[in-house]
């Protein structure tokens, strides 16, 4: 399994370092090694050219400004590149009418905070399938 | 009637009366041939002159000039009686003038008072005998004082005074007499021509009353037109309308005229205590030609200080009520008549039928008013209603945005605390003592405490939000109870507990959100556990009818009577003689029946002190 995701880009959107460092940390375990994270849109804008093919995108929702991960979520919709790619929600806010927001923007997966640590790899891999994946607590 | 024709006929219709008999007018046209002048005095020659004529004024100016000119006298005074004020007045004077001469003068008294009164005529041959007779035109030697009557009626005085000593010698003086008959006469047809267009007056004045009560004039603009044609028809110098107040028994003005507001606020009474009160009371008119003199108004100081001398009241009342009174007051001594009450009672019915309609209308408004009042109570509690539910919504959505921060404030730290302490407890960022992973544990289980009580509150909001919302799929329940209790085993064993099943594949699938009920069953058995040292735990599931009963039964401490209530309250936690300090969020209990109930079942619990609680719950099939 390590070596099965040695060639995967994920993109990672996270305003919070500690976060970002978590969320590498976690990746890394399942053995993915590159993850583009940045912390906020405009960042990201600047870099999106010259990005790999990524596999996989995980969002954070709020985020300063309007820039958030809707906003994100439909620039990257919008662009051919990320027509297909899976990309979910990373986000504590987790009340019905987020989770619902986040099933009508058409993110393709949820994933709670607190990450839940035992069921994170097997969440990330079956959204490398082209699963949906809900994780709501 | 046939035989009746030129001056008869002109002097037939001039009196205007079918009575006049033959002899009369052979009087009446007898010729008389001054001895002075050799002039006649021809009463013939009078009555052509005054033909036509209908105008009392005109007639006696006519009648005066014709004296002058004919019966060789320097004078002739004609006064005139006012019968309402028992009373000669407004003197006429021809030829020679007398200034001094009294504008009124009352029956009775003095030399034409007399005459008056008398109705007999005064004859002063040589008037320096009699002082009495002022004032004199100069070089007066005599003076015939004569009433003007007819049908006994006294309608004047005539009086006549002469330089020459035979101008009112005997047989002057019978012609005179012939002639002061035929003024009287005309006068009175004058008068009755009068009275009739007086009454015509009247009719119209009564007919545009009565298109007032009609119209739609205010009822204080219709009274003033009451009281206006009172005070006009009835020749008053002031007229008031009272209304009555049954209660207080007070008469107050409401309407008047002839005198100003101070005035008319002066004259008030009571029922029963003057004139008007008795006219109030005992609902019939009264009159007094003098009020000074009257002990039934003995207590209208007010009026009589207004001046007035003669009052006349009747009562205004529509069919039997009384509304109040109507009152004419003249300054002058007068007797009303009878048609002059039966006038101001007719007035007063209008009064009635525009008092009743104002008090309709008030009562109209009145309730009017109270239906707004109604209405304007009935607005303030909606509004406050409104008031209340927009601050209850407002505090519910900031309760929920409070939540809802909180929630994510919480979140982000624990996200990194649980995750990072497995990250090292786990031996990813190099080698752990075990001591240090014991360490680790309790952080990681501090953390995931703190996690549960978050998601307890969250629950707990959705839920009394209405916004939770069940994710139901047909569920079967036996693979669903034994997932529970392996979850829970580890749990058990630490503490030496048994856990025992009741259930087996004979149980129905369930259309229920499997992940809330799970919630519930871990929540009930990890609650078991904590008040149980020694025995077991059951897990017991049966159909019954149209539902299925799950029950989770222990061998604990128990929970005492008056705890039990509050066990399904939130934030309450039973004492717990097995724990020195209470944990959980004293929240799990109140969400499970929550999500029991949010699946239309029910929870209940029973316990014994000693020996064991059972806790159940049903959820029907659906």
């Amino acid at each position: 399994m390590t070596d099965a995701n040695a060639d995967v880009n994920v993109l990672l959107v996270e305003d919070e370092p500690l976060n970002t460092t978590l969320a590498v940390a976690m990746l890394n375990l399942l053995g993915i090694q590159h993850v583009h994270a940045f912390a906020t849109w405009t960042q990201l804008e600047a870099c999106l050219a010259a990005l790999p093919p990524i596999q996989l995108v995980l969002l954070d929702l709020r985020l300063p400004d309007t820039h958030d991960g809707y906003y994100i979520l439909a620039k990257l919709r919008a662009d051919a590149r990320f027509a297909n790619v899976p990309i979910a929600a990373m986000t504590a806010q987790v009340m019905p009418d987020d989770v619902h927001r986040a099933e009508q923007a058409g993110f393709t997966g949820f994933l709670a905070k607190p990450l839940n640590f035992d069921r994170f790899p097997q969440s990330i891999q079956r959204l490398l399938a082209g699963e949906s994946v809900w994780e709501l607590h | 009637m046939g035989t009746r024709t030129g001056i008869l006929g002109r002097l037939g219709a001039l009196f205007g009366r079918q009575t006049l008999s033959a002899a009369d007018l052979a009087r009446m046209t007898g010729q008389y041939h001054s001895p002075i002048s050799e002039l006649p005095i021809s009463v013939t020659d009078l009555a052509l002159r005054l033909a036509g004529q209908s105008d009392p004024q005109q007639l006696l100016r006519q009648t005066g000039e014709w004296l002058i000119e004919r019966a060789a006298v320097e004078c002739v005074v004609i006064y005139l009686h006012e019968p309402a004020a028992n009373r000669l007045a407004k003197p006429l004077c021809f030829g020679a003038q007398l200034p001094d001469l009294p504008a009124t003068v009352k029956l009775g008294y003095s030399l034409y008072g007399e005459v008056g009164m008398g109705r007999k005529a005064y004859y002063i041959e040589i008037i320096s005998r009699e002082k009495r007779l002022t004032p004199l035109p100069p070089n007066i030697q005599s003076a015939y004082l004569l009433p003007l009557l007819y049908e006994n009626n006294l309608l004047g005085v005539l009086g006549l005074y002469a330089a020459r000593p035979t101008a009112l010698s005997e047989p002057a003086r019978a012609a005179i007499d012939r002639v002061a008959a035929l003024i009287g006469a005309t006068l009175s047809t004058a008068y009755r021509l009068n009275e009739s267009q007086q009454a015509i007056g009247r009719f119209s004045r009564f007919q545009r009353l009565a298109q007032d009560l009609t119209a739609r004039l205010s009822s204080d603009e219709l009274l003033r037109n009451i009281v206006e044609a009172a005070r006009e028809t009835l020749d008053a110098q002031m007229s008031i309308l009272l209304d009555v107040n049954f209660e207080s028994g007070e008469l107050r003005p409401i309407a008047w005229a002839g005198i100003d507001h101070a005035t008319a606020q002066l004259i008030r009474s009571r029922l029963k205590e003057d004139l008007k009160g008795l006219v109030a009371w005992a609902r019939l008119p009264a009159r007094t030609p003098d009020m000074r003199a009257d002990q039934r108004t003995s207590l209208a100081t007010q009026a009589i200080a207004a001046g007035m001398v003669s009052e006349l009241a009747v009562p205004v009342l529509y069919y039997d009520e009384l509304y109040g009174i109507l009152a004419v007051e003249t300054n002058t001594y007068r007797n009303f008549t009878d048609e002059e009450v039966d006038l101001l009672q007719a007035l007063a019915a209008h009064a009635g039928i525009a008092l009743r309609n104002a008090r309709l209308f008030e009562e109209l408004e009145e309730r009017n008013s109270e239906l707004q009042k109604a209405n304007a109570a009935l607005e303030i509690s909606r509004q406050q209603a409104e008031n209340a539910r927009a601050a209850a919504v407002q505090a519910d959505r900031l309760k929920t945005e409070f939540i809802n921060n909180m929630s994510h404030e919480l979140r982000t730290p624990l996200n990194a605390v649980i995750n990072f302490t497995r990250l090292v407890a786990d031996g990813h960022a190099g080698a752990v003592t075990d001591q240090q992973r014991n360490y680790l544990a309790y952080v990681h289980d501090g953390g995931q405490h703190l996690l549960g009580l978050i998601n307890d509150i969250l629950d707990l909001a959705k839920i009394e939000a209405g916004k939770m919302e069940l994710r139901r799929e047909p569920t079967p329940l036996e693979p669903l109870l034994k997932g529970v209790l392996s979850t829970l085993i580890g749990l058990t064993k630490d503490k030496g507990i048994a856990l025992h099943r009741e259930f087996d594949e004979s149980l129905p699938s369930l259309n229920i959100d499997g992940r809330r009920i799970r919630q519930v069953l871990l929540n009930l058995i990890s609650n078991a556990a904590k008040f149980t040292a020694e025995g077991s735990i059951t897990l017991r599931a049966v159909q019954q009818g149209g539902q299925v009963i799950f029950s989770v039964r222990d061998t604990g401490v128990g929970i005492k009577p008056e705890d039990l209530p509050k066990v399904f309250e939130e934030f309450k936690q039973i004492d717990n003689a097995l724990q020195q300090t209470a944990s959980g969020s004293g929240l799990g209990m109140p969400i499970s029946r929550r999500f029991v109930q949010l699946h239309g079942g029910d929870m209940w619990i029973e316990s014994q002190l000693g020996v064991g609680t059972t806790v159940s719950f049903s959820l029907p099939i659906l």
